[in-house]
């Protein structure tokens, strides 16, 4: 029987050298010659959702729940399973780590991981690339433990979590609407290469934010 | 280097040799010039002429402060040579010239400008108006500054930086880095901007002992650019002029980009906590009889060609001055060759004695108080004439070089900019800010300051100010650099010296606009007595340079020289951009990002021609035939698919969402059942139409609506903002770009789906208004929705984007056999515009409402629960008269249909069409417009003007609608 394939939306120029299908996916895991230099990397895939009202139980692992974020723009990243509070009633949750949770079967949770995209940036130079893009404050973020940054990145609105686990370990997670998501991906890169950026497979991810929670931990 | 001298302030690259074209001759220089010292280094002196007068206009000053120096370069007009690197290749034309710079036919002009004087314009020509045409061809192929070709296609790359910091510093002099380092030491984030190609202001190009140790300036200069551009916590941006300073200390600048920039420009956008302000100064023009000449320049210029760029300015000087740098700089240039003649200060005392004994040790005669009154020379400079202020003697010395200034005066544009208050301070004779605004300090030169241990120590305490308000020192840290800074010189007494004596009829006061101290003594003479109506009735200050020439001279000549009640200098008016650049600049990298259907690739590939649609990209049609014959056919005769993914698609839940529903919606949302479709309107306070969909209710208070593409961005903060006041449970997700939609419609579409899945899809079991899911290939999860939007036999699949290319291939699979085909936005408009469906924007505009268009009938007025927004005013507007409504119309006599948009008119306008079109069904063309009450019934005859026209109308007549299947009977089969 023919398996459909779930498309994302970014397109990143490179040759596939390891693919994978996962959950009707077909995740790019590395790009032939790809280099350890700043990454540009479609998570297109990895789950979200988004969680309201005040009874909202069970929004993560069965065994643990993680302790919700209470100030908005607060973030916890907690075994790969990223919670951030958008406003006094709102939160998403970032599957980053792909581990086996899905969606939660709950009337308050909403699957969202096919309206929003999300790119990874992964080195200290997403810094100076996000300049190029967003006149939100990044590096702010340095007083916080974890935060999302809601504003304009190439004047599309976005969620903009920085997420920093020593002066080396930067990774800057962009999120927009689905639709603009072929777009924002060339715009990222474009802006990025006069600092060397290159699309990275979704390996690359993997390992860096299993070495962010070994930071954490 | 070839005629270059080696000296340790050099800031060219004697390694690096380039060449360029300028008037079709190639010149050559290095790297690190700018294309006005290449061209002054290979014997160019006459760079362009003046725009009224056509006068040949020089190398001034190396700041930008005039247009004398704009060219054409590479296509670009008004790029200012003095202060633009000159790079290998570049194509340079002088402009505002007829023949070339140096022999200029128009050049007669200079002997009529009796017949221009201040203010020509607004009184000549007016009469006899017969000769204003020709007055008009004339003075525009005269006037003007450079002409854009609209072929030259550029291919600069630009880009845009949107920085965040602690501190701002503008200005990379001694001043802006001692406090950058001041305040990054104390562990500040600072962005330090300076204007020019390398840090050091005012120190980099001079030789004089920084210190007792007899360590010159320049060394000092090198030192502590090191140390800030070596600095972890400051980002240096060299040649980047500040553009604004605006609210909470918002900069805008722009960088020119180096050889290893990624960009030519990139724009600068920064946020600093505080800013320091140290721009310094600049030198103020003297004013005398053709004191624009060329050969005439600043002495800091002068000096700056010598010392930066190892150029010697002439041969023979004489230099007139009015503060000590002067004197430094005739010294200076005299030990590297010049033949400096005299030097005639302006001060009849004050001058520091070192500099003095030097003078004399070198032989070179100072004429205290005497001032230069007229330049000599054909195109350039020959002789100069010298006076005392009283006019009693003259001297006349015969030179190549006449170094000319009337003082110092301050850069404080950034600091108006900021909000800073300016008055006259008798002691410097700048003007200064009396209260600086939070977040603001200054610091250097600016002042008056001209020791400099005091300039280093004002920046240091300008960041120690910004420190202790951040509470990072300590009050008594303060006032430790404060009691320093009392024990080194103050500010220093400034020359107050305006203009020389003798003819003020060529003495220029603003050289962009050819603006004389005669024409503002002509004004003046008219009544205008302030120096912002001076300055425009004379136009001085209004060009390119930004009164950087005039800004100073004109407030002070005026108070000068008018006999008004308040004698006090005021400063003219400062705005943005201080320093202009390309528009380009501010465009940025241009990044103007559009959405994307899932299945955009698919659609491009089978030759949809994409068009921008709002915040979309959506394909218009396919293929060339802009008839639409084929689609409409597919449509109306077989099976068609569409790409509706841009609706606007929302989860709202919770125990309240249906008295959300209630509120926003016309609709009595209490009799929605599940499995129904239930199509309602959203109005505003007004009762004015603004947004439609459809609303299903997938489980008990949880429901899925979707909304037009247009109000897909707002529709969550609406519906927040008309409950915000309500204690209501409920949440609200956008999905619009969560699921993709693919409209299946024509009478063959039942068939297409029965194909795809084994969900009943009878007309029984999934009739029209229904609503379903069901699987299909066991794989898409599809919310399907039976509609009849163009008119016939429809489905809405709504399936999660990123399946939504493989489904569509899916369907195009199935619909193979029997020739499914696509069609696009312009053959949906026609379909829906046969049955009278309308478009909310298209068919509607502000002052529409509900029943204008005939949507009353989604009006539940008695429904239970709050009432919907705009309901008051559906209720005093429902039978209101003189109201435009929507009709439908044919044309009479022709086969063409007018243009959307079009008016209707007898001796007004009566209405306007709103969509019209020729429907391929009726063969005919067929509109809708929104008409007057008089024009509504049913036979009236009306008449539509369309531009270019030319008087003849088209006719049309109102009918009935729907014009399709008045019945509905085909999206119901």
């Amino acid at each position: 029987m023919t398996e459909f394939l779930r498309r994302s939306p970014v397109s990143l120029p490179g040759i596939p050298k390891t693919l994978e299908v996962i959950d009707h996916w077909e995740v790019i895991q590395a790009f032939k010659g790809e280099s350890r230099g700043p990454a540009l990397i479609d998570l297109s895939l990895i789950p979200r959702w988004d969680a309201q009202l005040e009874n909202v139980k069970a929004l993560g692992r069965e065994d643990k729940d993680p302790n919700p974020p209470e100030r908005p723009g607060q973030c916890i990243l907690d075994q790969g399973l990223l919670c951030a509070r958008l406003n006094p009633w709102q939160r998403i949750f970032w599957n980053l780590g792909l581990a086996r949770v899905s969606v939660p079967d709950d009337a308050a949770c909403t699957d969202i991981t096919d309206a929003t995209v999300v790119l990874a940036l992964l080195g200290r130079e997403a810094y100076g690339i996000m300049e190029k893009l967003s006149s939100m404050d990044l590096a702010y973020v340095g007083t916080e433990d974890l935060v999302v940054l809601q504003g304009p990145v190439a004047h599309v609105a976005c969620q903009v979590v920085v997420l920093c686990g020593g002066t080396d370990h930067v990774g800057v997670l962009v999120s927009c609407a689905r639709g603009y998501g072929a777009e924002m991906g060339e715009c990222l890169l474009s802006a990025g290469r006069s600092l060397g950026l290159q699309p990275a497979g979704f390996g690359r991810f993997s390992s860096w934010i299993n070495n962010m929670d070994h930071h954490n931990h | 280097m070839n005629g270059r001298m080696k000296l340790p302030t050099i800031g060219i690259d004697p390694d690096k040799k380039i060449t360029l074209t300028y008037n079709r001759k190639r010149f050559h220089g290095y790297v690190g010039d700018t294309i006005a010292t290449l061209l002054y280094a290979e014997g160019v002196r006459v760079f362009g002429r003046s725009l009224k007068y056509h006068r040949p206009r020089g190398l001034y000053s190396l700041d930008g402060e005039s247009s004398n120096t704009f060219m054409n370069v590479n296509g670009f007009p008004n790029v200012c040579a003095e202060k633009t690197p000159a790079l290998e290749g570049m194509q340079i034309k002088p402009q505002n010239v007829r023949w070339n710079p140096v022999f200029d036919p128009l050049a007669f002009m200079d002997k009529f400008s009796w017949a221009m004087p201040a203010g020509f314009y607004y009184h000549m020509f007016h009469k006899p108006a017969a000769l204003w045409p020709t007055a008009l061809r004339f003075i525009r192929r005269a006037a003007g500054f450079g002409i854009l070709n609209p072929e030259t296609v550029f291919e600069e790359t630009y880009e845009e930086k949107y920085l965040n910091t602690d501190l701002c510093v503008v200005g990379g002099g001694p001043a802006g880095l001692s406090a950058a380092l001041t305040a990054a030491d104390a562990g500040l984030k600072v962005v330090l901007l300076e204007a020019g190609p390398c840090l050091g202001g005012f120190y980099a190009y001079r030789s004089a002992p920084f210190s007792n140790d007899g360590a010159p300036l320049y060394e000092r200069a090198k030192k502590l650019s090191r140390q800030a551009e070596a600095h972890p916590r400051i980002r240096v941006f060299k040649h980047a002029p500040v553009v604004g300073l605006y609210a909470d200390n918002l900069i805008t600048a722009f960088q020119v980009g180096d050889t290893d920039d990624s960009f030519d420009e990139c724009y600068l956008e920064i946020r600093g906590r505080k800013v320091i302000v140290a721009t310094g100064c600049s030198e103020r023009p003297a004013m005398f009889a053709h004191n624009e000449k060329p050969g005439v320049m600043q002495p800091g210029c002068a000096q700056r060609l010598a010392r930066t760029y190892g150029i010697l300015p002439g041969k023979r000087a004489v230099f007139s001055v009015g503060h000590d740098l002067g004197l430094e700089a005739a010294l200076d240039l005299a030990g590297l060759g010049v033949d400096v003649l005299g030097v005639a200060d302006v001060r009849p005392d004050g001058q520091h004695p070192d500099l003095l004994q030097a003078l004399e040790e070198r032989g070179i005669p100072i004429l205290k108080g005497w001032v230069a009154t007229k330049a000599k020379g054909w195109q350039t400079l020959e002789a100069v004439c010298l006076q005392p202020l009283n006019g009693a003697h003259t001297k006349t010395v015969a030179c190549d070089l006449l170094a000319a200034s009337a003082g110092m005066t301050p850069l404080t544009g950034l600091l108006t900019l900021g909000g800073a208050k300016l008055a006259y301070d008798d002691h410097t004779g700048f003007f200064l800010p009396r209260k600086l605004p939070e977040g603001l300090e200054t610091a250097g030169r600016l002042w008056g300051l001209n020791d400099p241990m005091a300039i280093e120590l004002s920046g240091k305490l300008a960041a120690s100010r910004i420190l202790k308000d951040m509470g990072k020192i300590s009050k008594n840290e303060t006032g430790a650099l404060t009691r320093r800074m009392s024990t080194r010189p103050g500010p220093v007494r400034g020359s107050k010296f305006v203009c020389a004596p003798g003819s003020r009829k060529k003495a220029f006061l603003c050289f962009d606009e050819d603006a004389t101290l005669k024409h503002v003594d002509q004004a003046m003479a008219l009544g205008f007595n302030v120096p912002e109506l001076i300055k425009r009735y004379t136009s001085a200050g209004t060009g390119p340079g930004q009164g950087g020439i005039p800004g100073h001279n004109l407030p002070l000549y005026v108070a000068g020289t008018y006999s008004a009640p308040d004698p006090r200098p005021r400063p003219t008016t400062v705005r943005p951009p201080l320093t202009p650049t390309l528009m380009a600049t501010y465009a940025g990298a241009g990044h103007h990002l559009n959405k994307r259907t899932p299945v955009h690739d698919l659609q491009v590939a089978a030759g949809g021609k994409m068009e921008v649609v709002g915040a979309w990209l959506r394909a218009r049609r396919f293929g060339d035939d802009r008839s639409l014959s084929p689609e409409i056919d597919a449509v109306r005769t077989n099976v068609a698919m569409l790409d509706a993914s841009t609706l606007g698609k929302f989860r709202l839940w919770g125990p309240d969402a249906l008295k959300v529903l209630q509120r926003v919606y016309v609709s009595d949302m209490d009799r929605l059942e599940p499995g129904k479709i239930r199509y309602s309107a959203m109005c505003n306070e007004d009762g004015c139409v603004i947004d439609d969909g459809v609303v299903i209710k997938r489980a008990e208070n949880d429901y899925y609506l979707t909304t037009t593409t247009g109000r897909a961005g707002v529709t969550a903060q609406w519906i927040r903002y008309h409950t915000r006041y309500e204690d209501w449970q409920y949440a609200i997700v956008n999905l619009t770009d969560a699921f993709g939609v693919i409209n299946l419609a024509g009478p063959r579409a039942r068939e297409v789906l029965e194909a795809l899945t084994d969900a009943d899809v009878s007309n029984d079991a999934f009739g029209f208004g229904a609503y379903r899911e069901f699987t299909i290939a066991d794989t898409f999860h599809v919310r399907a929705m039976r509609l009849g939007f163009v008119g016939e036999i429809s489905y809405e699949l709504h399936v999660p984007a990123s399946f939504m290319p493989a489904l569509w291939l899916h369907i195009e699979a199935a619909g193979k056999p029997i020739g499914i085909t696509n069609f696009g936005l312009e053959a949906q408009n026609t379909l829906r515009m046969e049955k009278g469906h309308v478009i909310l924007g298209s068919e509607s505009e502000q002052r529409t409402t509900l029943h204008d268009i005939g949507l009353g009938f989604l009006w539940h007025r008695d429904k239970p629960g709050p009432d919907p927004v705009g309901g008051f005013a559906l209720r005093q507007t429902e039978n209101q008269t003189g109201r435009l409504k929507l009709v439908g119309f044919k044309t009479v006599g022709t086969t063409d249909a007018p243009r959307d948009g079009s008016p209707i008119v007898d001796t007004r306008i009566r209405g306007y069409v709103c969509t019209a079109r020729y429907s391929h069904s009726l063969k005919q063309p067929l509109g809708m417009a929104l008409v007057d009450q008089e024009l509504q019934a049913v036979g009236t005859k009306f008449d539509i003007y369309q531009d270019g026209c030319r008087g003849e109308l088209m006719h049309a007549r109102v009918v009935e609608m729907p014009f399709y299947d008045p019945q509905g009977l085909r999206m119901r089969m």
